[in-house]
């Protein structure tokens, strides 16, 4: 967190993260969500007056460590169950855009 | 049993239950009873997203032939309502958004299989602000829902349109979820009990994600009660959920034992932080008056119990949820289900106009806030602070219940608001769970029961205990609402 007391989030501050989280927007949508997080920022700069020093970070709040299972063969969904819900699907397959640029 | 209610679909589950498995009513009455009552009152409360007629119809008739076979399960013939973000196998799942408006889920969630297993019939899915994230249900991409009580307030959220249809008579109880408060806002707001176990209580599995650090599945249920034979049967150890609580292997813990009219040898202590700046004067009164009760039942009240770090809960909250679910949430990328754009673009397009598209103003305001705080030169001075905060609160409500059974605060700082008071404030929108998120911040149970009205709207009080206090937590609450009357009280539609 910044020394300023008003966390201020730019709007190409935010444009970046919506881009890094892969979410379309309009640009009035910026305006307007720059100011609310910006807020919210301020409210969560409180956190800095609390004196964390020497403090472990909670990892799982039920001191839950990793837990392992035999590794055998389940049944599970079938490939048709699973496709039910897929939006494109060709020959058992789920369907997606083009990942790489035409080359050739 | 004497019945109180004229009306078979303001029975409780425990007197519905024993009138069932007695043959006094019959499962089709009470389901025709409570499809009645959604006939007459649903086009006003709006707490459903779906609604499962015939099927529940055929299942009742199927539990009355059972009974005449003499099969009784535990909930035979019991109608209930699941939250629209856990899933039911064959019926659409939306979680109350449009990026899962057609998702019809493969499997059954842990917790509503449970449900099943023992006989429950689910009539329907309720409203919810989109993934559980909000405090009023007027972020559903469908619909806001109404309070029972006063048409023209919120029924708090997410789980509002859980709590709404417990309060209007619409269903015998339901379930919902709580990641900073989502049971027991709602069930404050709309007069019910609300309960949240102690974090992996109760499995999460087929329960659609939003902060899985923080997420628990609970009952909304008309009475204490109910509450106890609810958490019966959804609690337990379940290996599809790798949070689950190992030492729970093998258990069966019957809740109801705890219900036992005595708070003698309990100490009780009232939050400072929880009842200071923000809460309204009527709901504090209502909180001091319930606490007043606790004494005269025999409670040793400490009326000043402080604990100096809930004051950084919300800022906690606001970076480890929001991360979460930033995290969580880039599932939803329109490839494998629920909404995809389907203009021409390439793959990164189709992504990003499929989550544009796909998610309402405050999921993506989440994400933004989440995406932030996640991202490099921020984690160290958000998400690792913020979990350094979550361990100095824990310790805090460690120290206190090596004094204290029990703690003691409102559930919400305020009576219900108005519809529309708050959307375009998210900020003001957040203060609503200030009382409830350090439960979740600490993974202990929680629960929220009416403790009296103002302006003819519900006050809940709110009972935190220690790490599987739900015993604890449920015979304090069974022994204020066995010493008064609030429980009885049904809103007028």
């Amino acid at each position: 967190m910044s020394d300023d007391n008003n966390e201020k989030l730019t709007i190409d501050e935010l444009r970046n993260i919506a881009q890094l989280a892969r979410v379309s927007f309009s640009e009035e949508e910026l305006e307007l969500v720059s100011g609310q997080l910006s807020d919210i920022l301020d409210h969560i700069a409180v956190l800095s007056e609390a004196d964390t020093d020497n403090i472990e970070e909670t990892r799982y709040i039920t001191g839950a460590s990793n837990i392992y299972r035999r590794d055998i063969t389940n049944s599970s969904l079938s490939r048709d169950q699973v496709l039910k819900n897929a939006p494109v699907s060709q020959e058992g397959y789920v369907r997606v855009r083009g990942v790489f640029e035409e080359e050739l | 049993m004497s019945n109180n209610f004229p009306n078979l679909y303001d029975l409780t589950v425990s007197k519905a239950a024993n009138l069932l498995s007695r043959k006094e009513i019959s499962a089709i009455e009470l389901m025709e009873s409570v499809f009645e009552r959604i006939d007459s009152v649903e086009s006003k409360v709006k707490g459903f997203i779906s609604i499962n007629r015939e099927d529940a119809l055929n299942q009742a008739r199927k539990a009355d032939q059972d009974f005449s076979k003499g099969i009784n399960l535990p909930l035979s013939g019991i109608p209930a309502v699941l939250k629209d973000n856990m899933c039911l196998e064959g019926s659409v799942t939306t979680a109350a958004s449009k990026m899962l408006e057609n998702f019809v889920p493969p499997y059954t969630s842990t917790a509503a299989k449970k449900m099943i297993d023992d006989g429950v019939i689910f009539i329907g899915k309720s409203n919810m602000d989109e993934f559980a994230m909000g405090s009023s249900t007027e972020n559903s991409a469908f619909h806001p829902t109404y309070n029972p009580w006063n048409l023209n307030r919120v029924p708090g959220g997410s789980s509002g349109g859980s709590a709404a249809v417990v309060s209007a008579g619409e269903t015998l109880f339901a379930l919902g979820s709580d990641t900073g408060g989502s049971i027991r806002q709602p069930a404050s707001f709309c007069g019910v009990v609300g309960l949240k176990p102690t974090y992996g209580l109760v499995s999460r599995y087929g329960l659609i994600a939003f902060a899985s650090s923080l997420d628990q599945i609970g009952p909304l249920t008309k009475d204490v009660t109910d509450s106890a034979l609810i958490l019966n049967t959804i609690s337990g150890y379940d290996p599809m959920d790798s949070t689950s609580l190992t030492s729970l292997k093998g258990e069966r813990i019957d809740y109801t034992e705890s219900l036992i009219p005595d708070v003698s040898k309990m100490k009780i202590g009232v939050v400072k932080e929880l009842l200071g700046e923000g809460v309204q004067q009527a709901v504090k009164d209502a909180i001091l008056e319930a606490a007043r009760k606790f004494e005269e039942l025999g409670a040793q009240v400490d009326w000043e119990v402080s604990l100096p770090s809930t004051k950084y809960a919300m800022a906690a909250y606001y970076i480890l949820a929001p991360s979460e679910a930033s995290s969580n949430l880039s599932r939803y990328d329109g490839v494998k289900y629920g909404y995809s754009w389907d203009g021409d673009g390439t793959m990164w397009e189709g992504m990003e106009q499929t989550r544009g598209i796909g998610f309402g103003p405050e999921v993506k305001r989440r994400i933004f806030l989440g995406t932030y705080a996640l991202s490099a030169g921020y984690y160290d001075a958000f998400y690792k602070k913020a979990q350094k905060v979550r361990t100095l609160i824990s310790s805090e409500f460690d120290e206190a219940f090596k004094k204290y059974d029990l703690l003691l605060s409102p559930t919400s700082p305020t009576l219900p608001f108005e519809m529309g008071s708050k959307t375009n404030d998210p900020l003001q929108m957040y203060m609503s769970d200030m009382c409830t998120i350090p439960a979740n911040i600490a993974g202990i149970p929680a629960i929220s029961l009416v403790c009296g009205f103002s302006d003819g709207l519900p006050i809940g009080l709110h009972l935190i205990g220690p790490s599987l206090g739900e015993k604890k937590i449920l015979q304090a609450a069974y022994t204020y609402e066995q010493a008064t009357d609030w429980h009885n009280m049904r809103p007028t539609i």
